[in-house]
């Protein structure tokens, strides 16, 4: 019985539709029948082009005529139904029409949007049955009165906060390592997503007490699980099927690169190469001997005041971005080594 | 004709400079179009009314790049390549410039080209750059061997040279336009020609000056963000060329600005009227953005 039920009220739908669809393209075939002939909507829709379907099938087939027949009775008997947003109340709540996260659907929202490709230059295509709108997200159920209530609804299930944890600094103080986990909630026939299991393990690096070779260490040892900027480390495991298990490996790898950095292998001091160190420095490299070569053709001659600035200079160019003020002092230190004097600026 | 105050400034350390002192570098940087190459030209032509020995890569870049099939296996260095048609070019107008020079100047020792071919010591270093040009697949070797001999020489004070490079950041570049077949591209560092002339920007000699630009526009298949020399002459290349005295290209200044429209004016080449009122000039700066190649460029049609 009920499944009759269903069935019949499905086939009501499918004629509300069929009647909208035919009365919409209606004007355009008067029109435009004589000049060419159509094979498809203008507008791109997922719904079938009823009109067009109709037209092929022939005028004089018995199929044809039932089809039209049966056309002219569904335009008779039901007339266009106001469609729901044009029934909305002004001060209707929102949060009821979108309660939870749901596709666009053009007949629930009263905003005459358009979108998709203007065909022959004119203007993207209205919303109504318009497949475009469906594929973008929308997010018409996080307007602010349903945050308000959602967070109302939460208000009962949370704890306080605790004192002393007033700003961002103070908490990263005191909890240095932040935990990120996911949990859902969704019916289905396993409870389980395996999406929760992913956990991230997040600390900043002047937070741990390392020395300048262990921090360098590590940062090489992590490699893009580092980020420079925020000088955050972010280690995330996924690799055990439950939650738990990710989190104390997460934890164990984050302690074993901790005792890893502090350990200098004897490779470390005689097989390091320039291009394994964070930074430019004077010592490394072929600057000296340059600099010696110089200084052995200006014998006699006072330079190591300049020599220094130099080093400065050249430390503060190579390991920093160049400004006009940085190369700026390196020009003046040069200068300096070779005794010129910079011309009078322009009056 | 306006020389620049980058150019000045060159010119008046070059006048300072105690020539005992090994060879200074000056590394000229600016954007695009500010007048870079405008300003070398303005120190080599200094040098040359000075008299002074010019030794001159017109683009360095342009080595990396022009004559693409003109490779050959290296006579002298294993494992390198000679770029004969290059050399040649580039001994053909070293020769124009500094033929006086090199009628002078003697050979400190034998060379030996091929089984049959050598130059005797005390020769002029003429005949070692005719033999590059008779015999092309030497003429690699003829630029390495005239750098030598001009950086042995330079302690005798009998002449002073320059050794002006544009876009000196193709020496140091990885990737050149050579392939060979079966697609192996031949890294800068393979060059033999490159390698005499990062030899000599050493700057292990002394009566001399070395004025280079660096130039992100001409680069191969490098991200074109800084015009900055670190940028652009990479650590290799800031370690080779430390110490050097760089030098900025600003673009034109009010007065510069000024002086050159006067220029174009007097010499007819802005045609139009409304181009020469207040309103035009001040049309031309907002436009060029007082670049000079862009203000050029503006002003060459109207």
């Amino acid at each position: 019985m009920m499944c009759c039920r269903m069935a019949a009220s499905q086939r009501k739908l499918q004629q509300f539709s069929l009647s909208f669809w035919s009365y919409s393209h209606l004007r355009y075939q008067l029109t435009k029948k004589q000049v060419c002939r159509h094979h498809g909507s203008l507008v791109s829709t997922s719904l079938p082009d009823v009109d067009s379907e109709i037209e092929k099938v022939s005028v004089h087939s018995l199929r044809g005529k039932a089809m039209r027949a049966m056309q002219d009775r569904l335009r008779k008997r039901h007339p266009m139904p106001s469609s729901r947003e044009n029934r909305m109340a002004e001060d209707q709540d929102w949060t009821n029409v979108y309660p939870t996260a749901a596709s666009f659907k053009w007949s629930a929202v009263p905003l005459s949007v358009r979108m998709g490709y203007p065909v022959n230059r004119g203007i993207p295509p209205h919303k109504l049955g318009n497949a475009e709108l469906l594929k973008i997200p929308n997010f018409l159920h996080l307007t602010p009165l349903a945050i308000k209530k959602h967070c109302a609804a939460l208000k009962g299930f949370c704890t306080k906060w605790p004192d002393g944890l007033n700003t961002d600094e103070l908490c990263d103080e005191h909890f240095p390592v932040a935990i990120e986990t996911s949990d859902y909630v969704f019916s289905s026939p396993s409870l389980r997503c395996p999406k929760a299991r992913l956990v991230q393990v997040k600390l900043k690096l002047s937070k741990l007490p390392l020395d300048k070779h262990a921090r360098w260490k590590l940062i090489q040892l992590v490699g893009d699980l580092y980020n420079k900027e925020t000088d955050e480390l972010c280690i995330s495991a996924d690799r055990c099927p439950v939650k738990q298990q990710n989190l104390d490996y997460a934890m164990y790898l984050l302690s074993v690169l901790f005792h890893e950095a502090h350990i200098t292998e004897p490779w470390e001091e005689t097989e390091q190469t320039e291009e394994d160190m964070e930074e430019y420095t004077w010592e490394s490299g072929k600057r000296e001997e340059n600099l010696m070569r110089i200084k052995r053709r200006m014998h006699n001659k006072e330079i190591s005041s300049a020599e220094e600035e130099l080093k400065t200079a050249y430390t503060q160019v190579c390991n920093n971005k160049e400004t006009s003020e940085s190369i700026g002092s390196y020009k003046r230190a040069v200068l300096n080594l070779f005794g010129l004097k910079e011309p009078a600026p322009e009056t | 004709m306006m020389v620049r105050r980058p150019a000045l400034e060159v010119i008046d350390y070059i006048r300072q400079t105690n020539f005992d002192q090994l060879a200074i570098k000056y590394v000229i940087y600016g954007r695009k179009g500010s007048g870079k190459t405008m300003t070398l030209n303005h120190i080599i032509h200094h040098c040359q009314a000075a008299g002074w020995l010019i030794v001159h890569i017109p683009t360095a870049n342009g080595l990396n790049l022009k004559n693409k099939y003109d490779f050959i296996d290296s006579v002298s260095h294993e494992g390198m390549y000679d770029q004969p048609t290059s050399s040649t070019d580039w001994l053909k107008q070293f020769k124009l410039r500094n033929e006086r020079f090199l009628k002078e100047l003697k050979t400190t020792e034998k060379y030996v080209w091929n089984k049959r071919e050598s130059t005797e010591k005390d020769q002029p270093l003429l005949s070692v750059l005719e033999q590059g040009l008779t015999r092309p697949k030497n003429a690699t070797d003829v630029i390495g061997v005239l750098l030598k001999e001009l950086q042995l020489q330079s302690y005798n004070k009998q002449f002073k040279m320059l050794y002006a490079i544009k876009a000196v950041n193709g020496l140091f570049a990885e990737e050149t336009a050579f392939r060979k077949h079966g697609g192996y591209i031949i890294p800068v560092r393979e060059l033999t020609l490159h390698m005499h002339f990062r030899n000599f920007l050493e700057g292990d000699w002394i009566n001399g000056s070395i004025v280079t630009t660096v130039d992100y526009n001409l680069s191969y298949r490098q991200p074109k963000f800084y015009y900055t020399p670190f940028y652009l002459l990479g650590k290799k290349g800031f370690d080779h060329m430390d110490p050097f005295i760089p030098v900025f290209v600003d673009e034109y200044s009010d007065k510069e600005f000024e002086s050159q429209i006067a220029y174009y004016q007097s010499k007819h080449w802005i045609q139009d009227e409304e181009a020469n009122t207040e309103a035009g000039k001040l049309y031309l700066k907002k436009l060029s953005d007082m670049n000079p190649a862009e203000l050029d460029k503006l002003v060459s049609w109207i």
